[in-house]
């Protein structure tokens, strides 16, 4: 591997939990009585920013290296699973992930002008799918890092 | 440069943070607790304790991700397949969801504590005592016991600190 794949892959790693991680700063705010709105929406916005960075190194690591190097590797291996199910799912659904924090930006923006229980429910439904959805395309990278043997 | 010394010195104070943060907040709570009404004061003790153990949780779980791929850069793949690693992301993750009922209330806050107290020490304890080597289902089995033995023990430090309306409320 180059060192330009190895700096890509982490900062796929290291950018995706980071956005992960301030989703989950998001979702617990949103529980507070009075959250913060501008902080919601420099948290959601950077959340925003850090997916599409994960998701562009993502694109170049599996463009240029993974489908050659690695894929062959877990198919001809024990958990040939790891890439039929986690890594097919993963691509597809990683996919919704910079839109969903991207949505909930735009509700936290139109939440800071005006109060609507309604629209702040929608918008920790929304943190709590992207939450979800985040830890489990973590897990699924974890569990196909696994399978590469 | 060698990487493995930075990660796990990171890996560790993080996890030290959570331990320490989750005591101080259950010490706080106690004491915030015991004259019925939690003033102003004690709310911003507490919130630093909770700030401590989130940058504890940020430092575990960023440094845990560190440490993947540190493995599977060095081809050492099967460190991921440890049983003790698998406990671990177990009792992170129920570490998150307790978090989050915690938060929302939908869990009574002596168990959200016990739960709390435990997986940080056994998050702390799994990361110093590496390569042990006891199955999955073990671990957590002990982690389950701890969790419930640690029930007891705060609900008595409850009751004997903190007057029975607090003590007996589901929520926090």
């Amino acid at each position: 591997m180059t060192p330009l794949l190895v700096y890509t892959l982490i900062t796929h790693v290291m950018t995706g939990i980071l956005a992960i991680g301030l989703v989950h700063l998001v979702f617990m705010h949103f529980l507070k009585k009075a959250p913060s709105w501008k902080y919601l929406q420099a948290l959601s916005g950077w959340s925003v920013i850090l997916f599409l960075v994960s998701w562009a190194t993502s694109a170049f690591y599996y463009v240029t290296y993974y489908g050659k190097a690695v894929k062959p590797k877990i198919m001809g291996g024990a958990y040939p699973w790891a890439h039929q199910v986690f890594m097919e799912a993963k691509e597809h659904v990683f996919v919704l992930l910079p839109f969903l924090t991207l949505a909930l930006w735009l509700m936290i923006r139109l939440l800071a002008k005006e109060q609507d229980e309604k629209l702040k429910k929608a918008a920790m439904f929304v943190a709590f799918i992207t939450l979800s959805l985040g830890a489990f395309i973590a897990l699924s990278g974890i569990l196909i890092s696994g399978a590469v043997r | 440069m060698e990487w493995l010394p930075a990660l796990v010195l990171v890996h560790i104070v993080g996890a030290v943070l959570g331990a320490g943060g989750a005591t101080f907040a259950e010490i706080n709570l106690v004491r915030a607790l015991r004259d019925g009404e939690i003033s102003p004061d004690e709310s911003e003790l507490m919130k630093g304790a909770y700030a401590v153990l989130r940058l504890g949780f940020f430092l575990l779980v960023l440094s845990g991700f560190a440490f993947l791929l540190y493995f599977r850069l060095m081809d050492k793949t099967e460190f991921l397949y440890s049983p003790e690693f698998w406990a671990k992301l177990t009792i992170i993750g129920a570490l998150s969801v307790n978090a989050i009922l915690l938060q929302t209330r939908k869990i009574n806050i002596l168990w959200g504590s016990a739960i709390s107290l435990t997986s940080w020490y056994a998050a702390l304890i799994l990361g110093v005592l590496r390569k042990m080597d006891y199955p999955y289902f073990a671990t957590l089995l002990v982690y389950v016991i701890s969790v419930v033995v640690m029930f007891f023990i705060v609900r008595a430090v409850h009751k004997k600190f903190c007057p029975p309306h607090t003590t007996n409320q589901k929520t926090s």
